[in-house]
């Protein structure tokens, strides 16, 4: 197993992430921000490192099962010099073209499901237009507010990759009223085993209870949120993974694209930031599925959860103004 | 209650593949924008608005002093903090973040951006705002669908979130609107 992870794509990963987060480039730019002080690169110099940046980041996002917002957010506002009013707004960004790109495979493949999709999105999009704002006040309030709760928060989703069990095909021996009512059901055909899988929902109010603390998180802090809409949807609502997945990457399309307007109106989004960052993610993606096949995603991972866990560190640190992180 | 045979089916239902077709030329034509109005943006074929220097020099910790409100507590007159005064970040008059931002670089809030996509800068917002608005269109095709197999709770779903993302995207929350 070791020797596998020295395969040749493996190390130039794990070196290129490493050298984005450790290299001279985040130095610089946590220097640039902390003094303040006029930026002397040339205008070019931010777009390509995050274009470079962005491109890893797509690879290890699918790679490790995560949405590029989860990483996008915490690493770019922890690493680049930029405000955190524009890391949001381009991360919103981020997350919403991933989720557009990605739906409408999902969606024909009927594992994605419209009738689970639209009233969970409904609630999620109307709290993440209310997280939006209120993200935004706090934010011009006091920048350090955001960061400590999205570090907070970064720590707590590490936490959640490193000990949520999913369940490939939870047991549904009853659906319950609302499901009924709103025929939240469906079927789909699971390649690997060759079987029709049906699948029902239960617990379908609390799952939507909770989607109001998923849209204001969303909204606030611009991550794609993913990392919530999985757990919900198939630990407690009992959908398949592979429903609760897709169904999950579906949703963000929705969700993102409310809070998306909110700071697009505000002038959070920056195209030159912006647009690197979605293309550099989104070419990220493909190569990251390719690799997928023959990847180890256990190591890429725990990667992944180390990294984020520093990052939340850091923005708490950042935000308490203790230093310990530099 | 809804129909139970409709979705007990691996095939998935045909709003949902009209709802898949429609987003998947929709989203790659606005990605495919959006590298072309880039590319037209950074080499200057049209000229910006704002000047990547004044962005990159503004995008880290903008902050502005207000020296004068206007009759609504919008902001009249500013100064740039560490450029034209010093500020301390204690000062109630003392505004940073985007809002400081587009103060100090004269950029548009809401859709005033509409008005200026002759500039370099201000063409990106075009393909970004047809990614954002794609979920909306793509929404409309599915209330035909739902009335037509008396889905009257879903086209009420529907319906709902049209007008929740339309009132995101007007400017009307968040007090993006101008």
């Amino acid at each position: 197993m070791f020797r596998n992870t020295l395969e040749k794509w493996h190390l130039f990963l794990v070196g290129a992430l490493g050298f984005v987060l450790a290299s001279p480039v985040g130095a610089m730019a946590q220097e640039a921000a902390a003094a303040g002080a006029i930026d002397n690169h040339p205008w070019w110099f931010w777009p390509l490192i995050l274009l470079f940046f962005c491109f890893i980041l797509g690879i290890v996002a699918v790679l490790a099962g995560v949405g590029g917002g989860v990483l996008y957010v915490p690493l770019v506002s922890g690493f680049f010099p930029f405000h955190i009013d524009f890391v949001r707004g381009a991360g919103l960004m981020v997350a919403l073209a991933g989720a557009l790109a990605a739906g409408p495979g999902l969606l024909k493949r009927n594992m994605a499901s419209l009738r689970l999709a639209l009233p969970m999105a409904l609630i999620a999009s109307t709290c993440a237009i209310i997280g939006a704002v209120l993200g935004l006040y706090l934010s011009a309030l006091d920048p350090r507010i955001v960061q400590g709760a999205l570090g907070a928060t970064i720590v707590f989703i590490a936490a959640l990759l490193a000990f949520s069990k999913n369940t490939e095909r939870p047991v549904v021996t009853k659906q319950d009223a609302v499901g009924m009512a709103l025929g939240i059901q469906g079927m789909y055909h699971d390649a690997g085993s060759g079987e029709d899988v049906p699948w029902k929902t239960h617990r379908t109010l609390i799952g939507m209870l909770l989607f109001i603390v998923i849209g204001v998180m969303a909204g606030m802090f611009g991550l794609g949120a993913g990392w919530a809409n999985v757990p919900v949807l198939n630990l407690l609502m009992g959908a398949p993974l592979k429903v609760s997945v897709s169904t999950s990457k579906f949703l963000l399309s929705i969700t993102d694209t409310s809070a998306a307007w909110i700071y697009l109106n505000q002038g959070c989004v920056i195209p030159l930031m912006a647009i690197p960052s979605i293309i550099g993610l989104m070419l990220g993606s493909f190569v990251g599925v390719k690799l997928l096949a023959k990847a180890k995603p256990k190591f890429i991972r725990y990667m992944v959860i180390g990294v984020l866990l520093f990052a939340g560190l850091k923005a708490i640190d950042k935000a308490l103004g203790i230093g310990l992180l530099g | 209650m809804a129909d139970m045979t409709k979705t007990m089916t691996c095939e998935a239902p045909p709003e949902q593949i009209k709802y898949a077709n429609l987003l998947f030329w929709g989203s790659w034509l606005g990605i495919f924008l959006m590298i072309i109005t880039y590319l037209i943006y950074i080499t200057g074929v049209l000229q910006p608005a704002v000047s990547m220097q004044d962005v990159t020099s503004n995008w880290t910790q903008p902050r502005i002093k207000v020296t004068s409100y206007g009759p609504h507590h919008e902001i009249e007159e500013f100064k740039i903090c560490g450029k034209e005064v010093e500020c301390s970040i204690s000062d109630p008059d003392v505004v940073g973040g985007v809002a400081a931002y587009s103060k100090i670089t004269n950029s548009p809030t809401g859709w005033d951006w509409a008005k200026q996509l002759g500039k370099g800068d201000f063409l990106n917002f075009l393909p970004i705002a047809f990614l954002a608005v794609l979920t909306i269109i793509c929404y409309f095709t599915l209330i035909p669908a739902y009335f037509r197999c008396k889905e009257y709770v879903y086209a009420g779903i529907v319906i709902a979130e049209i007008i929740v993302l339309a009132a995101a995207a007007s400017g009307l929350v968040g007090g993006g609107a101008h």
